[in-house]
């Protein structure tokens, strides 16, 4: 799922200079589950700039990322200055695109897609790369879990099964090994990945998908 | 200084009432709640804003919580609320203390330290 | 017309002025009886319990509720005795702005406390041993010990086991968990095969053989070695191998452990003997073999000041980690999300041999006394049963995202997940709620609501005295 991380409240607090009536949306989907832009950060925001002298209010959304969820805020917005969208960069920009004569600021920091590895604890696992090969590592991502992206082995720098670039984070091909090893397959390892057709990922521009199939 | 507290029904809110009793030139606003993990940060901020300086949550000491992590969920909590405010520039806090029913003398330092700490902020 | 009663504690002054002020302002009945005596339930809006704090928490009052068959809902409690001594000259003004405020949030919910009695059977696991049966049987519980596979699934209080020749209802289990043990942290193959990195078993049997004479010891303590036996060891080895043979020591954990009775003297005793102690993150130890395959490198960052350590070590021994074996049962607990971890057992409030888990009991030794301990709790918790609360919680099946927060810090693992169809939800088991509030407290998605419990709008008892916040 999607993770982000609240902005730091003075950000948040800046952007909205010169507006008094605030409302501080939350999205009911991603950011609820990684607690960072749900209905009870929402509120804990709308309680913070209240006590800052803002005019502010908090709502829930069920996915800022659907028009149709967005529209049934009508009222609830022309009676406000400014929102402050707790959603990930897909909703804030959603969200303005329904209303775009509000100003609307995103109050997260929009980071990965990841997992939780245990309560609290979320983890990148993918990039959207856009051409899975995952199977030939042992299921585990090099593009996104090596600080390098190497798709032939290890970098000089692993040591002890840690990263060189960033010495607390496991170093991907370890992890690759290990697994590989525990399924007796290391000698498809030998084998050379051709370089990456990068043309999938986001380097070209905006992506899309389109299924004829269920177009009205 | 306006002062509310939350106790927990086992040793935080009888400790803040007998507090109360044994120290009377404190005046503090309390409630009770079954455990203090149940109090989250919206329900610590909503306080704040109802004109209050201050919130003290007391509660089992953190090894005894009888829902084993109750006490050590809300400590957690205060502290995320206390760097929200803090960055927000709002002078208001939270606080903890963790007493018995018996032992209620934490209670009074922790007041203590908030108040003389504010004071030396004081120009 | 409604009545409410009010029942008061002890010999305090019962407020009879401001009773006919509360009558006519919330248009009830007030009845004012002392707590021992009887009443009727008939037309019965609320109770009120006049007392003191120290004696009425929740699951005094949910008994008092049992007792009487009221609805646990009705039933509050005001701590007359402290507000009378604290607040002498607004007291009644505050218990009558309490009483007002209680009654405008009337609960319709029909909730009901009931004990709820286990089936007297105990399920053991992995193995019966002959001497514990005939224990329990002293006691007049049968046991049950099948060959796996089987399913163990929750049924209220009781668990339910099903295999493929038969089906059982037990009303407690317990568990002898078998350990596996492994290093705490990752030992590349280089630097097993210098021979220099034991588990503290091993170890111990080296002390005879080998000479530590101005050699260094590197002691690596698990993060999860609640063990006190292992870390007595482990300060008696530091202390005796710096005292007698003049080794350089090095014991490194993530947490000493010192709150133990007399731990704290061992561990002054270690250091004075010349040991050094340091907390780092185990899992973030470097190991490498010294060139001639001696000895081994160590290196870590001290937690305190991040400062980084590399030294040349003779021997390194650590104490593993230890995790339980499953226990046969092919599944526990029905619904999508297994329920890994009972095996938090520090919690002075519970029993002996307690888990965090109704009904689920952890023991660990073998002999007859243990046994008569562990019988006689069982027999306890068999006896007198759970008070449990129906109807009190709700899970808001549009509101659940299905993050599975609550689920995972529910201190009493009530919650499961359930629904076949496509929509699932968290559920709280009644069963085994304690009504502590976490979930709610917790559920990004405040999809819970514990309906005995107000988020926001809680009465505060003021020092304006006016009741207003």
């Amino acid at each position: 799922m999607i993770v982000g991380e609240r902005k730091p409240v003075t950000e948040i607090i800046d952007n909205l200079k010169g507006y008094r009536k605030v409302l501080v949306l939350a999205c009911g989907t991603c950011v609820t589950v990684c607690m960072s832009g749900g209905e009870k950060e929402a509120q804990e925001l709308a309680s913070l700039l209240r006590l800052k002298g803002f005019q502010a209010q908090a709502q829930t959304v069920e996915r800022q990322c659907e028009k149709e969820f967005n529209l049934q805020l009508q009222t609830g917005i022309c009676a406000c200055e400014a929102v402050v969208s707790l959603a990930c960069g897909i909703g804030v920009q959603v969200l303005a695109d329904c209303f775009p004569r509000v100003p609307v600021f995103p109050g997260l920091n929009t980071t990965f897609m990841g997992a939780p590895v245990e309560q609290g604890i979320w983890e990148e696992r993918c990039s959207g790369c856009g051409e899975c090969l995952v199977h030939l590592f042992g299921n585990v991502c090099p593009i996104t879990r090596c600080a390098k992206s190497l798709l032939n082995g290890p970098c000089g720098g692993s040591r002890g099964g840690k990263c060189e670039v960033k010495p607390e984070r496991d170093c991907a091909w370890q992890l690759i090994y290990d697994r590989m090893k525990s399924q007796g397959k290391l000698e498809s390892l030998l084998e050379v990945q051709p370089p990456k057709n990068w043309s999938f990922s986001r380097y070209g521009g905006q992506r899309k998908m389109i299924r004829e199939d269920v177009k009205l | 200084m306006r002062i509310a507290s939350v106790g927990c029904d086992r040793q935080g809110f009888p400790a803040l009432l007998r507090f109360l009793e044994t120290f009377p030139e404190y005046r503090m606003d309390v409630t009770a709640v079954p455990c203090l993990g149940t109090v989250h940060e919206s329900m610590m901020l909503h306080i704040l804003e109802d004109g209050y300086q201050l919130l003290l949550l007391a509660g089992c000491p953190l090894d005894s919580c009888f829902n084993q992590k109750g006490s050590e969920f809300a400590f957690r909590k205060a502290q995320r609320v206390n760097a929200l405010l803090t960055e927000a520039g709002i002078p208001k806090r939270v606080a903890c203390a963790f007493v018995t029913a018996d032992k209620i003398g934490e209670i009074k330092r922790v007041l203590e330290s908030i108040v003389s700490g504010q004071k030396g902020e004081e120009p | 017309m409604k009545k409410v009663l009010w029942l008061y504690e002890g010999e305090d002054n019962v407020p009879l002025p401001q009773i006919q002020a509360v009558e006519e302002k919330i248009g009830v009945h007030v009845e004012v009886r002392s707590l021992g005596e009887d009443f009727s339930s008939e037309n019965l809006e609320q109770v009120l319990i006049l007392g003191s704090s120290f004696s009425w928490h929740r699951e005094r009052l949910l008994e008092f509720a049992l007792q009487r068959s009221i609805n646990p809902l009705q039933v509050r409690f005001f701590p007359w005795q402290e507000v009378q001594r604290i607040f002498p000259t607004t007291a009644s003004k505050l218990l009558e702005h309490f009483l007002v405020e209680t009654l405008k949030r009337r609960e319709s919910y029909p909730a009901q406390v009931v004990k709820l009695l286990p089936e007297r059977k105990v399920l053991v696991l992995p193995r019966l041993e002959k001497a514990l049966q005939e224990v329990f049987s002293r006691f007049g519980i049968p046991v049950y010990s099948p060959q796996p596979p089987f399913l163990v699934e929750r049924d209220g209080v009781n668990f339910v086991l099903s295999g493929e020749s038969f089906h059982e209802k037990v009303g407690s289990v317990v568990l002898f968990p078998e350990w596996q043990e492994e290093p705490p942290l990752r030992i590349p193959m280089e630097v097993e095969e210098t021979g220099r990195i034991l588990p503290l078993a091993r170890f111990r049997n080296l002390l005879s053989q080998k000479k530590f004479r101005e050699k260094t010891v590197v002691f690596v303590v698990s993060p999860q070695s609640h063990s006190l036996k292992d870390w007595e060891e482990v300060f008696a080895l530091a202390r005796d191998l710096s005292r007698s043979q003049k080794a350089k020591i090095w014991v490194l954990a993530e947490e000493i452990m010192v709150a133990a009775p007399q731990f704290e003297r061992l561990y002054r005793e270690t250091r004075s003997e010349g040991a050094l102690f340091e907390k780092t993150k185990i899992s973030t130890i470097v190991l490498q073999p010294t060139l001639d395959m001696q000895g081994l490198w160590v290196e870590f960052e001290t937690e305190r000041d991040r400062y980084h350590q590399r030294f040349r070590a003779d021997w390194v021994v650590y104490v593993p980690k230890r995790s339980p074996l499953p226990f046969g049962a092919s599944s526990w607990w029905r619904g999508d999300a297994p329920i890994e971890v009972f095996f938090d057992l520090e919690n002075p409030n519970l029993p002996r041999f307690s888990t965090s888990l109704q009904g689920v009991f952890i023991a660990s030794q073998f002999d007859e006394e243990y046994f008569l301990e562990l019988a006689q709790t069982v027999d306890t918790y068999l006896t007198q049963g759970k008070i449990a609360v129906s109807d009190c919680t709700s899970v808001e099946e549009e509101k659940c995202v299905l993050c599975l927060t609550c689920l995972r810090t529910c201190p009493w693992k009530a919650i499961e997940i359930e629904g076949k169809s496509k929509r699932k939800r968290a559920h709280i088991n009644w069963e085994q709620c304690h009504l502590c509030g976490i979930c709610m407290a917790f559920c990004p998605a405040s999809a819970i609501g514990v309906n005995s419990l107000y988020p926001e709008d809680f009465f505060m008892i003021t020092t304006t005295g006016s009741g207003e916040k």
